[in-house]
């Protein structure tokens, strides 16, 4: 197991296919959605599937800066079961912590079991749209990062960024183009995301997930 | 030291000094009061740890900080440790939000799921009890063509009768005189099978009543089975509020839609509705025409079932009888 060159708490290590990503686990012994786990001189990693998580596409797809690291508190908005909200729980570590967010009873009942097992982890049941209406249950945090599935996802992120991220902070939002609009060509989708966003936030990197999301992008931005 | 400014979180309202250092606080620690503090939050309403500290510090609250004050109020708090607080209190808000978010539609979602389910598991059974007991009778298994009515009389008339009722002498017949054991392992699985869709039919019942109290006018005008699919294929009573007319019209023909949209295909004219009396009597012609009547008007009720409105499906049924006539 072998340190990622960019990114502290992201670990490599050959597979089958090429190199895979790990986290260590912040829970030993548990298993968050049936990943591999691998014990290396008694540490505990979990491997971070890229098919299934789309940050950790994004890492494989090259991004230079993600402004998650640990000891960052991150706002995770849409985290859903928790898959990939468990491994940015994994890199922020005992210092860190991660305000999951998602509107859906159905997988915030998994995250909370989730999230019950992890110091570092608590929940909000509410409609990312509204920030306004959560803005008293979270605190100001270090990096953003967004995945849900609506149709003004831009407009959500920068209110989110806008209330709760730190001066400096980082924001990263995948978009996904089919819930923005189903007959429009991606790339045209991203380009008007992208200028949605550079009014507000300054983009430092960019990356299109495909083939291993298909027909999403992600952004990383800073706010200065 | 004075304090200036009065925020409030949901563990409790922090009174700090213009420097943002915590001056005092009042927190809520019990389950009961945390709740209580966050209904307070979402209504809008001052809660109960602000005012003796707006008082003894004559201090303002703070209401929408700007990011660098938020900035300074979480170095404070988390600074004091109360990350560990926040978190168990977001634990138990969540917890009870999860609690208070299931509806009864959803449990009529789950009911007719159950059913689709169940009919697919029952057929699949009693082809192969009619396999096993083909052995023993195979032209009374010929004789009984529903599945449902086979299992039942296996169970009810022996062999004996089922032969005479065909008119197939004993000693002719292909069957083979299986040991008394063999023949009660068959009727075993018959028993089982019988009981599902004994349970099929109860849980239709049930869905029935649920629905009575959750959505009459959509219950009225669409009957239980088509009616509890809509709201299936929705996700909630909400959501099928919420389509247009012509959406639920295509509710369960989403294959067909998504193919028209994408290829040359035709588009399709009906979904979950194809089954429904009024469609499937039309002439063929008039089908479409009849689900998009028919659609329009469950539309309607599911609205007015979701906001709680008064029973108005018998008028609707009888704008759908004269719109059709014609």
């Amino acid at each position: 197991m072998q340190n990622h060159r960019q990114f502290k708490g992201v670990f490599v290590k050959p597979g089958k296919r090429g190199m895979a990503l790990y986290t260590k686990n912040f829970a030993p012994g548990i298993q968050v959605y049936k990943e591999k786990l691998v014990k290396e001189k008694g540490v505990e990693y979990r491997e971070w599937d890229t098919k299934r998580s789309k940050l950790a596409a994004a890492i494989v797809k090259g991004i230079s800066q993600m402004g998650i690291k640990p000891d960052s508190t991150v706002l995770y908005l849409g985290c859903a079961s928790g898959t990939t909200s468990s491994h940015v729980s994994d890199i922020v570590g005992k210092e860190g912590f991660v305000w999951c967010l998602d509107f859906a009873p159905r997988t915030m009942r998994d995250m909370i079991l989730v999230s019950e097992q992890r110091s570092n982890m608590t929940t909000v049941m509410e409609d990312a749209n509204h920030p306004e209406r959560y803005a008293n249950q979270v605190l100001a945090v270090d990096a953003i990062f967004q995945d849900v599935a609506q149709k003004n996802q831009a407009e959500i992120f920068l209110k989110n960024c806008d209330m709760f991220l730190k001066i400096g902070g980082f924001g990263i939002l995948c978009v996904k183009s089919r819930s923005i609009d189903i007959s429009k060509k991606p790339k045209d989708i991203y380009k008007m995301v992208r200028e949605q966003i550079e009014k507000k936030l300054m983009i430092v990197d960019y990356r299109e997930l495909d083939p291993l999301e298909k027909d999403h992008c992600v952004f990383i931005c800073k706010k200065k | 030291m004075a304090a200036k400014y009065v925020y409030t979180t949901c563990i409790g309202s922090f009174a700090l000094s213009e420097s943002w250092t915590i001056v005092d606080s009042r927190l809520v620690t019990t389950r009961e009061d945390i709740l209580k503090l966050h209904e307070a939050i979402k209504k809008g309403i001052e809660p109960s740890t602000v005012p003796a500290l707006k008082k003894k510090h004559r201090a303002n609250v703070l209401a929408n900080p700007t990011i660098d004050q938020l900035t300074k109020i979480t170095a404070a708090l988390e600074g004091a440790g109360h990350l560990k607080d926040m978190r168990k209190a977001n634990q138990l808000i969540s917890r009870e939000s999860v609690k208070q978010s299931v509806q009864d539609d959803q449990l009529i979602i789950q009911a007719i799921k159950s059913i689709g389910e169940l009919d697919k598991i029952t057929n699949g059974l009693t082809k192969r009890l009619r396999e096993w007991y083909a052995y023993y009778n195979p032209e009374g298994e010929k004789a009984i063509t529903d599945n449902e009515r086979f299992c039942r009389v296996i169970l009810e008339k022996p062999k004996e009768l089922l032969l005479k009722e065909v008119k197939m002498p004993k000693e002719l017949s292909m069957g083979a005189e299986l040991k008394q054991e063999d023949v009660e392992q068959i009727k075993a699985l018959a028993v089982h099978i019988v009981s599902l869709y004994d349970l099929r039919e109860q849980t239709e019942a049930y869905i029935d009543v649920l629905m009575k109290k959750v959505c009459p006018n959509v219950l009225y005008l669409a009957g239980t089975l088509i009616g509890a699919k809509l709201l299936a294929h929705a996700g909630s009573l909400k959501a099928l509020s919420e389509f247009p007319a012509s959406t639920v019209q295509l509710l369960g023909a989403e294959k067909a839609l998504f193919r028209h949209l994408r290829t040359n295909a035709k588009p399709p004219k009906y979904g979950v509705l194809i089954n429904h009396p009024i469609v499937a009597s039309a002439p063929k012609q008039k089908k479409g025409r009849a689900a998009r009547v028919l659609a329009d008007k469950i539309s309607i009720a599911s609205k007015v079932d979701y906001f709680k409105g008064e029973f108005v499906a018998d008028k609707l049924e009888k704008k759908i009888k004269t719109q059709l006539k014609e």
